[in-house]
């Protein structure tokens, strides 16, 4: 049993507060202490503690990433600025991680897709070889698993190959049996440098990647649920291919590796000189079973979003969708429009609307918030959450995930005003900055709008998700009154913003749902 | 740095094993000896050679194909107790010397459920001295010579530790002992015998016989937390002092300042002002365990004490002079726990049926 580099913390990576009252004691703690007898772990309690230890091994062992960008605070931190560019570093003063390894450990609690983005040798195949170990995989059948993109990568090498005695003496096309690649029935799956595969491999690449499962010759392979890594030198379209949009829009999350801090550098010598491979000897303690990954991504589902904070993620991500001048009907108004039709986009969001274009969230990006990349910043909130020990999401967890859930998905639009304002130029270059600046930028609009406290569309939406079983004639009329007296409401206010048009089609919604429901009322009565 | 190449000293199917993952063990020294640059590398040799070939070689007798296996891990776990400092603890050495080389069979099977389960299980019995640590060392290996599996092997364990003095594990371990063979519940609880043999030997050796001797003294055990099998039988049923216990930090015990008791939930309690413990105790032993607050309600137990000293248990009453003017008293269904004001020791009064 391979159990080495054994400086997994004895102590709770996160230590509970003390808790007084009446201890009650296990017998089976007798065989329990300092060495790690490698029980499996108690999958109600012990699961966030197991995958904590990994996080702390790979950093402090395996993974040099000094870097705690995902910051969390218990007291205000103390902040200093450096540098005639004033740089802000602040110092938490709760616990906080490196997001390099953290993300990619939140995808193997959940089992999505992330995108490791970065230069060479910054540890990104390692980084994903590890969550391979963490699975259980031998390291040898990890590596030989490892699908390395490159400009001849055909769907034989993805996939897998028809067995050649099959191709000569079949009669028809079910007699034919493939011979299937290995990798797909594994639970880590790990594509090297995917942006250089070629076009067509890439399609075949996205069936089993968004579907589950690989096709060839009329022959099908369910593949098992899976923790998907992808490696990229080069996420702005370097690659040698373009990457198609629907597999580059099924990544749910993108981690850049960040540099290496030269301080380390003794590190590296005691590496070189002891002839040392960290992921050579992963402690057989943090290895997660098949039942354990189950358990915990089940665990993680059972956190809860408190509704206030569900409040404003909506209120978010209503801020990008609209492109007022893009539709002539309500519902078509909006950036989506503009591109299927082909329209100049940079034309129609500098023409005049008379909202404040600085102040607008909106115009700072070319797209909205997809469907898929809240759902994305929905699981992976929630692991982090977990992660952290919480029963439900804290508002600083989705603001920790959101920009590596909308890397790749929410379009910055470099023409709009907030990023020739003073100082805003960096955000053409940090998007991970700008996004969580979008993030704080939201929720201080809907601070300002008070919208905790009085929002009565979702007050509306909250009756409504009651259920109409029951409603009486004049419960419905009296609803419908309250929704057009909001719509006029909203169509006396000065602007149209992003999240008013959403209000606006959701009470247009709300209104259609009650005018059926009073008509199949008259009916059957 | 020091080279682990099984060099002369280590001998037979060990010198193997380190040739064998050599490049593996070099490594994982050479990383345990950047993250502790004081690491004793001489001990761990000493350790390697004089601790681990022994028992590995006695696996390799019996069971060659597992000699790798077995090799690797009690290196591993070797490595684990010198970074947590380990291998110089009296109850570790005996763990190698003493228990180890008899448990071939299980270790050849699940090497490192087993080492590490004892060493752990050493660890913590040592708490309570060297004395239980050897007895409950003597029994797990006399265990072993029944050839057990080894879940009843460890469970086997649990019974002998609260049996050596962990009395906070007193309700685990008597729900654990029915599943076990007759014997060796026996073997676990005795108190009397000189040894396994003599244990034995005294057990009905007709087996449903067997069985129903067991299952009595565990139902008497469960029912009577001060009855000790195997020990001179009371000629009545009597209420006395059956322990003190805790004493002066000072001296090597857990208060500073002379302690008050109290109960909560059919537990007691004690706290000298600074910290509170509660107090786990039978005829076996007593252990402490730091927890939160003293709880503040006194709770109603079988026992009341008067000023001159008189414990009352219903309406039968015992006057025990050295409790009189007792700074505190708190009572469980079963014991009684009274604190002086001059002196940090907690006296236990309990009864037992003759």
């Amino acid at each position: 049993m391979k159990n080495l580099f054994q400086r997994v913390s004895q102590a709770p990576t996160r230590p509970p507060s003390a808790a007084g009252g009446p201890k009650t004691f296990d017998v089976a703690d007798l065989y329990r202490g300092p060495i790690d007898a490698g029980e499996p772990v108690d999958t109600a309690t012990g699961l966030d503690e197991k995958l904590r230890q990994a996080y702390f091994w790979i950093v402090n062992h395996a993974i040099i990433s000094p870097h705690y960008d995902i910051e969390y605070n218990t007291t205000p931190p103390q902040r200093y600025q450096i540098g005639d560019s004033k740089a802000v570093v602040t110092l938490p003063t709760g616990q906080s991680y490196s997001s390099f390894v953290l993300l990619p450990l939140l995808n193997f609690a959940v089992r999505r897709r992330c995108l490791l983005v970065g230069g060479p040798g910054r540890g990104k195949t390692a980084s994903a070889v590890l969550m391979g170990l963490l699975a259980g995989y031998p390291l040898d059948e990890v590596h030989r698993a490892i699908q390395h993109g490159q400009p001849q990568m055909t769907i034989s090498d993805l996939l897998g190959n028809p067995l050649p005695a099959d191709l000569i003496g079949a009669q028809s096309m079910s007699d034919i049996r493939i011979s299937w690649r290995k990798w797909l029935g594994m639970r880590v799956k790990i594509i090297d440098e995917y942006n250089r595969i070629p076009t067509r491999t890439q399609s075949a690449l996205l069936t089993v990647l968004a579907d589950n499962y690989a096709e060839i010759l009329d022959h099908t392979y369910e593949c098992p649920e899976a923790a998907w890594y992808l490696t990229a030198n080069d996420d702005a379209g370097g690659g040698t291919y373009a990457v198609i949009e629907a597999l580059r829009d099924r990544i749910d999350v993108t981690v850049h590796a960040l540099h290496f801090n030269s301080r380390f550098v003794r590190d590296l010598l005691v590496r070189v000189e002891e002839g040392l491979r960290p992921e050579q000897v992963m402690p057989q303690r943090l290895v997660f079973t098949v039942a354990e990954m189950d358990a915990m991504k089940n665990a993680i589902r059972q956190v809860t979003l408190p509704a206030p904070l569900r409040r404003r993620l909506e209120f978010f991500a209503s801020q990008f969708e609209l492109c007022e001048l893009g539709g002539a009907q309500i519902e078509y108004r909006t950036k989506d429009t503009v591109k299927l039709a082909g329209a100049d986009f940079a034309t129609l969001s500098a023409q005049e609307t008379g909202r404040d274009r600085l102040r607008d969230l909106g115009t700072q990006t070319r797209n909205g918030v997809s469907v898929r990349a809240l759902m994305s910043a929905l699981e992976f909130a929630k692991a982090l959450a977990w992660f952290r020990g919480n029963a439900s999401v804290e508002l600083d967890d989705l603001r920790n995930v959101l920009p590596f859930v909308l890397h790749d998905k929410l379009e910055p639009n470099h023409e709009a005003p907030f990023f020739d304002a003073p100082g805003n130029g960096i955000y053409r270059v940090d998007r991970v900055s700008w996004l969580r600046l979008l993030f704080d930028s939201a929720c201080a609009e809907y601070d300002r709008l008070q919208l905790d406290t009085a929002d009565p569309v979702a007050a509306l939406q909250e009756e409504l998700a009651q259920g109409l079983d029951g409603v009486s004639e004049n419960e419905a009329r009296a609803r419908i009154v309250r929704i057009e007296r909001l719509m006029a409401e909203q169509a006396r206010g000065a602007k149209l913003y992003g999240h008013v048009y959403d209000d606006v089609l959701a009470l247009k919604y709300m209104h259609q749902r009650y005018t059926n429901y009073l008509s199949w009322l008259q009916w059957s009565s | 740095m020091v080279e682990l190449t099984g060099e002369p000293r280590v001998r037979g199917a060990f010198a193997a094993v380190l040739e064998e993952r050599r490049d593996r063990f070099n490594a994982a020294f050479a990383q345990a000896r950047h993250d502790n640059p004081r690491l004793d590398a001489h001990a761990f040799s000493d350790h390697l050679s004089l601790r681990v070939a022994p028992i590995v070689n006695a696996v390799a007798e019996v069971f060659p194909e597992q000699v790798i296996d077995t090799g690797a891990a009690v290196y591993d776990l070797s490595l684990e107790m010198l970074r947590a400092d380990l291998l110089n603890r009296p109850e570790i050495a005996l763990i190698f010397t003493d228990l180890l080389p008899k448990l071939v069979h299980p270790l050849a099977r699940e090497p490192r459920r087993v080492v590490a389960a004892v060493v752990n299980a050493a660890l913590q019995i040592g708490t309570r001295g060297a004395s239980p640590t050897k007895r409950w060392i003597s029994a797990v290996g006399a265990a072993a010579q029944l050839d057990p599996s080894l879940d009843d092997l460890l469970g086997f364990g649990q019974v002998a530790a609260w049996r050596a003095g962990l009395a906070h594990y007193r309700e685990g371990a008597l729900k654990v002992a029915p599943s076990l063979d007759p014997s060796l519940v026996a073997l676990a609880v005795d108190a009397s015998a000189a040894d396994a043999a003599q244990c034995l030997a005294r057990l009905p050796s007709d087996s449903a016989a067997r069985t129903a001797h067991v299952a009595q003294m565990l139902e008497r055990l469960t029912v009577d937390r001060w009855h000790a099998p195997g020990s001179p039988q009371q000629p009545e049923a009597r209420t006395m002092i059956r322990a003190r216990i805790g004493a002066f930090r000072g001296f090597g015990g857990v208060f500073q300042r002379p302690p008050t008791v109290s109960t909560s939930e059919n537990r007691l309690f004690a706290t000298d002002g600074s910290d509170t413990w509660q107090i786990s105790v039978d005829a076996f032993g007593s252990t402490f365990h730091r927890v939160g607050p003293m709880p503040a309600w006194p709770g109603m137990g079988a026992f009341t004490l008067d000023r001159d000293g008189t414990v009352w248990r219903g309406r039968e009453r015992q006057r025990i002079e050295v409790l009189a003017d007792a700074r505190s008293w708190a009572s469980t269904d079963d014991t009684l726990a009274v604190t002086l004001s001059s002196t940090h020791h907690v006296f236990v009064i309990g009864h037992t049926r003759g």
